[in-house]
C-alpha cells in the first residue's frame, strides 16, 4: 500500500476544475485521501475570494496535463496507477450531490486538512472514477491543490 | 489538536488573521466532510445513523436509508469482482475484448 504526492496547478476557474485523481482505466486500484493542501499560487497577494470543492467524479476529463504522483517512500518503486490531470480543458464528469468537502478561502490564506486513519476519502477501483478539485467561485489567479494518497 | 473521537482536522493559515483550526467528522453513507464549531456535537453537523452508529451529513440523514459507504464500494466494484471471479477479465473475452 504506497502512499504517493502529488500537487496539481491551474489558473483558478469557474467551470474548469484545478486537477483530478482518477483511478485507471485497467489495472485499477482503490485509493484513499488523507492530507490536502490547497491555495493560491499568485506572486502577488490579492483579497479574492474562493470556494473549493472535492467532487466525485466518473471520467478523467481532458487534462492539459499530468503530473506524476511521487512515492513518499523512497522503498516503493512501483509507480502509481491512480491518474492525475491538471489544468482541464474539458471537465471531469461530476456525479451529482457527491459534493464531499467544500470550503470558502481568501485568496492570501492556505487551507490544510488531514484525516483520521480509517476516514479518508476512498475511491473505488472502478475504471476512471475519482475526485474532482475545483474552485467554482474563484478569481482569475494561479492556484494550487497538493494531494497526498494511499493506493490500495 | 486531533481530537481521537473526531474523523479529521483542518487549519486556515491566513497572513492578515490568526491561525483557524476546525475539526471534522465524516459521513458514515457518503464521506461527505462536515466541519464543526466548538461545542458542537456530531449530530449538531446532519445526523446519526443508529444502525452504522456513526454520525451522517445532513443529506443522508434525510434520505432516511441506511446503506453504508462500504456497500456503495461493493456496488461500484462489483462488476470488475464478479467477472474476475468468473475468469472473464485479462482473459479476452470479458469487456474491451476484441
Amino acid at each position: 500500500m504506497a502512499n504517493f504526492s502529488v500537487s496539481m496547478t491551474r489558473t483558478a476557474s469557474t467551470t474548469l476544475s484545478v486537477g483530478s485523481l482518477t483511478a485507471a482505466a485497467s489495472a485499477m486500484r482503490r485509493y484513499k485521501l488523507s492530507d490536502w493542501v490547497y491555495g493560491a499560487a499568485e506572486g502577488t497577494v490579492g483579497d479574492g475570494v474562493f470556494e473549493w470543492e472535492i467532487q466525485r467524479c466518473t471520467t478523467a476529463g481532458t487534462a492539459g496535463t499530468n503530473p506524476t504522483p511521487a512515492s513518499i517512500d523512497p522503498g516503493d518503486t512501483a509507480a502509481a496507477t491512480t491518474v492525475c490531470g491538471q489544468a482541464h480543458s474539458a471537465n471531469p464528469t461530476l456525479t451529482a450531490n457527491q459534493v464531499l468537502y467544500a470550503a470558502g478561502l481568501n485568496q492570501r490564506a492556505t487551507y490544510r486538512y488531514v484525516a483520521q486513519p480509517g476516514k479518508e476519502l476512498i475511491v473505488p477501483a472502478t475504471a476512471l472514477n475519482g475526485l474532482a478539485f475545483t474552485t467554482p467561485i474563484s478569481s482569475a489567479v494561479a492556484c494550487r491543490f497538493q494531494a497526498l494518497f494511499e493506493e490500495q | 489538536m486531533l481530537s481521537s473521537r473526531t474523523h479529521g482536522y483542518a487549519i486556515i493559515t491566513d497572513p492578515d488573521a490568526p491561525v483557524r483550526e476546525f475539526d471534522s467528522v465524516m459521513c458514515c453513507h457518503c464521506q461527505r466532510i462536515t466541519l464543526i464549531k466548538p461545542g458542537q456535537s456530531a449530530a449538531d453537523c446532519g445526523g446519526f445513523c443508529r444502525l452504522c452508529f456513526a454520525p451522517t451529513c445532513g443529506l443522508c440523514a434525510d434520505a432516511g436509508v441506511c446503506v453504508p459507504f462500504e456497500a456503495k464500494l461493493e456496488r461500484a466494484e462489483g462488476r470488475r469482482v464478479f467477472l474476475r471471479g468468473v475468469e472473464l477479465l485479462g482473459s479476452g473475452l470479458g469487456p474491451g475484448a476484441g
